[in-house]
């Protein structure tokens, strides 16, 4: 295994790319320190995303998505995620937003999370879980646009 | 000219910092994650977050943006809507979006939570909208508006 010792990598033409195929950390592989705005550091796989979508469950459809297996429209108002690279536990952080429908002034009225039963999280397992979203009624319902988001430690 | 240098390790040759120049661009797409796997780190990262309280509750006058990433305007539309312009825009409307909202972001109305989502996406521009249970439109504080996905 060869070692460069640097302190600065530049672009030889300076402006452009510095390519690199794969970063991983030489104490620990998955542990990168970054510099942040500041003075602070902060972890930069701690800072990543890990999964994210947006989701027509009118449709149902997934428009876009990273590191996801598969959707399933389970029920109404529910869907069910499943993720390619898993994490290494269940104690992952989830957020989502949804909004009833992708028109000019039309209302949100739509509250979504992960799905649980009395406050605990009735299937989120760590390579996936299930979103519930809501209307005002609180009955499952059906949104256009419906975001989710996904931070935690992959295995 | 185009140099290439194939290596295993890359370590800083005093202390632990190794700085790529401020007019260069560093890109990787696999980064190690904390365990076996690898994750992408392009989209890892929030191409957008914002802050923006359209009471004025918080940062001292209404229709005040706070901390701000690639975002070019905030505006306040009309009662509980706000429109975004992202600066470099994405690079299509499927991006990704996730946002909060409060009736006040204060502690006196800290049960104050609000329905809110996104609509009228577009890669450079989308709207917020919040409402009461009631279904009326509010101004509120937003916070945790976030977008992930391709920029163009």
């Amino acid at each position: 295994m060869s070692t460069i010792f640097a302190n600065k990598i530049k672009n030889n033409q300076g402006g452009n790319n510095v390519r690199i195929n794969q970063l991983s950390g030489i104490d620990t592989a998955g542990s990168i320190t970054v510099q942040s705005e500041g003075n602070a550091t902060t972890n930069l796989q701690q800072g990543l995303c890990k999964s994210w979508a947006l989701t027509d469950q009118t449709t149902p459809e997934v428009l876009d998505s990273f590191n996801q297996a598969s959707m399933t429209d389970t029920s109404t108002g529910i869907v069910t995620w499943t993720m390619t690279n898993i994490f290494s536990s269940t104690n992952w952080v989830a957020s989502s937003s949804t909004h009833a429908d992708n028109t000019t002034n039309a209302k949100s009225m739509v509250h979504s999370g992960t799905r649980t039963s009395s406050g605990t999280p009735s299937d989120k397992t760590s390579a996936g879980t299930s979103w519930y979203a809501k209307n005002s009624s609180h009955s499952g319902y059906d949104s256009e646009v419906v975001g989710h988001m996904a931070y935690g430690d992959l295995v | 000219m185009t140099g290439q240098i194939n290596v295993n390790k890359i370590a800083a040759r005093t202390g632990t910092t190794i700085t790529i120049d401020t007019g260069d661009a560093l890109d990787v797409t696999l980064v190690k994650a904390e365990g076996t796997a690898t994750t992408n780190l392009k989209q890892g990262l929030a191409k957008m977050w914002a802050s923006f309280d359209q009471r004025g509750d918080v940062l001292g006058s209404a229709g005040t943006s706070g901390d701000t990433f690639n975002v070019t305007s905030i505006t306040d539309a009309l009662e509980g809507h706000i429109d975004v312009a992202i600066a470099n825009d994405m690079v299509n409307a499927t991006y990704s979006l996730t946002a909060m909202s409060h009736y006040s972001g204060t502690l006196a109305y800290d049960e104050y939570s609000r329905y809110c989502g996104g609509s009228n996406m577009a890669a450079g521009t989308f709207r917020l909208a919040s409402q009461y249970s009631n279904g009326n439109e509010q101004d509120c504080y937003w916070n945790g508006i976030l977008v992930h996905g391709d920029l163009a």
